[in-house]
């Protein structure tokens, strides 16, 4: 069977928008959460947009690739190396907090009774999607852990099943070393009614229960 | 229990209700006029899914939506609602569920079909079904611990098939780190299961002693792949060393060969093995005591009364026996049956019957 002719001897797919507005569309499809009708929704929008507003997107990310950098200690993303948790002094370097994504670590902060440093693994363990631990920060965690100045470590992981595999895994590897492993309680949310949590966190919330007296 | 149920588009009913009688109820009319799909309306309200699988052909032909509306006698109601897709939504009391398993245990349900009349002598999958469907009801921790045990198995297979591939590095050392959440997760199965026969045992003696006449005992063991003894206080231990003595062997099928997705149970009739040595009169009874006697737990454990539905479970069974089966069952139950054959069955029965397909009308 021989090649079929092309019917349009042009690259704009019939029923699409031209290429540049597609090919835009697709890169922001690649964001987290975001599908092809908001895509769609965010470039018509910005298509919109006066000049200098297109602009200040550009450099706005232009910015984040110029000036933004890993750092060498703990993985944060930041505009200093080592990053200004890392290099703040007054800051309890014995305590690391181990977390899978930078932006875990915001989230950490915003309680303001952490004074402890991080180390952002870059994601979980998850055979399914091959991610192995090569492929995380993890060999450096276990060399920080090493330093005689750590006390203690603490996993603030998803509690999934990947981050479960993540803390297990953290644990075996710190074994022999001379530091305190501990992982966030899991319990009830603040704000809710006991009769409304879920039967999972409950039971989490019984075994982890607290000494009161 | 259910008081009263209402279907709309569902299956080959246009629109149908019905007004259940708390004790037995029989649904007749020849095949294909829609007995199992109303039993499968009842199922769905207590297990958020169809006894058939895929869910695409619940929405009947040509309609936007299919509707099930039941009523407890806790004053829920319960509105599940299938979409063409595949999209399913369940609403209680007009709060939506966010998730399929806050409905279990709300209108606890018991399915005796074709499979489960048979289940001493068929596949393993519908012995284990039996235990997750029974136990899911009214214990939500089960419900998590089975759904980490899947997930960690499934993270399993993926590992040995990436560290065989030679995709996934420093993959020998994750391995061990899934074995022993694997472990972990299904020692608390393991337990939970043996523990269920435990409890099913003696009440299911005296149910299938009630129902045949034979006073032999009912025995159930508990087949463990991952351990030798269930009751094991080192069960999780034991566990993790023979899943790592597998690793080797796993490795070439990237498949996990032990563990409670392949166990089974063995059923004794007087200390033989029910499978090989009973009858096939005493098969089908003796399944029918177990189903009987899960019900009874569901009772007990969640103190609201199962609806225990016979999909032409009793066809099988001569007359006398069906008739008897159904003189006891409404003590474990609310009974709903499906049969062609309605006459012999019971005397003080709410009667339904198909007169059309897609046509329930209430007789007596």
């Amino acid at each position: 069977m021989g090649e079929f002719p092309k019917i349009h001897n042009t690259d704009e797919i019939p029923g699409e928008a031209p290429q540049v507005i597609e090919n835009a569309i697709n890169v922001f499809k690649q964001l987290p959460g975001i599908g092809d009708r908001t895509a769609r929704r965010i470039i018509y929008w910005l298509l919109g947009q006066p000049g200098e507003k297109l602009e200040e997107f550009i450099s706005a990310l232009e910015e984040l690739k110029n000036s933004v950098k890993i750092c060498s200690v703990c993985f944060n993303v930041s505009i200093t190396d080592p990053c200004h948790i890392c290099a703040n002094p007054e800051r309890d370097h014995s305590v690391i907090c181990v977390v899978a994504e930078p932006q875990d670590i915001a989230a950490i902060e915003s309680t303001r009774i952490y004074d402890g440093v991080y180390h952002v693994l870059g994601g979980l363990l998850d055979a399914m999607r091959g991610i192995g631990p090569e492929d995380l920060h993890i060999a450096e965690l276990v060399q920080r852990a090493a330093q005689p100045e750590v006390k203690e470590i603490i996993l603030a992981l998803d509690p999934s099943n990947e981050g479960e595999t993540t803390a297990r895994h953290i644990a075996k590897l710190l074994k022999d070393v001379d530091v305190k492993v501990t992982i966030l309680a899991q319990g009830i949310s603040a704000g809710t009614a006991l009769e409304f949590a879920d039967p999972r966190t409950l039971s989490a919330a019984l075994t982890n229960r607290t000494e009161l007296k | 229990m259910i008081i009263s149920v209402e279907l709309k588009n569902f299956r080959n009913f246009a629109y149908a209700r019905a007004e259940l009688d708390e004790r037995v109820n029989i649904v007749f009319g020849p095949n294909g006029y829609g007995k199992s799909n109303f039993l499968e309306a009842l199922y769905v309200c207590g297990f958020g899914r169809s006894f058939r699988g895929s869910g695409q052909q619940i929405v009947r032909f040509d309609a936007d939506f299919a509707r099930v509306v039941a009523k407890n006698p806790q004053h829920e109601t319960l509105e599940a609602v299938f979409l063409p897709n595949g999209a399913k939504n369940f609403i209680l009391n007009s709060k939506r569920l966010p998730r399929l398993r806050d409905l279990l245990g709300k209108f606890p349900t018991i399915y005796v079909g074709p499979d489960e009349v048979n289940i001493v002598a068929g596949s393993p999958s519908k012995r284990r079904n039996f235990l997750d469907f029974t136990i899911s009801q009214y214990d939500p921790v089960y419900v998590s611990e089975l759904g980490a045990y899947v997930k960690s198995v499934a993270q399993r297979n993926s590992a040995l098939r990436g560290v065989a591939e030679g995709e996934i590095a420093g993959g020998m050392v994750l391995i061990e780190t899934i074995d022993e959440q694997v472990a972990h997760h299904g020692a608390q199965v393991l337990a939970t299961r043996n523990r269920f026969l435990r409890m099913i045992s003696p009440l299911a003696t005296e149910i299938f002693a009630a129902i045949s006449g034979i006073e032999r005992r009912l025995d159930i063991e508990y087949l463990s792949t991952a351990a030798d003894n269930p009751d094991d206080p080192e069960l999780e231990r034991v566990y993790f060393e023979r899943l790592c003595a597998r690793r080797k062997s796993d490795l070439k099928t990237f498949q996990t060969a032990i563990g409670p997705h392949r166990d089974d149970i063995e059923i004794y009739l007087g200390n033989l093995p029910a499978k090989k040595f009973a009858s096939w009169g005493q098969v089908r009874m003796i399944s029918l005591a177990l189903h009987l006697a899960a019900a009874r737990i569901l009772e007990e454990k969640i103190g609201r009364t199962p609806t225990v539905l016979f999909d032409d479970a009793l066809a099988e069974l001569d007359p006398q026996r069906a008739h008897s089966v159904l003189e006891i069952a409404p003590q474990f139950g609310q009974i709903v049956v499906a049969t062609p054959h309605p006459e012999h069955l019971i005397e003080d029965a709410k009667i339904f019957r198909l007169a059309e397909a897609g046509k329930i009308v209430e007789e007596k």
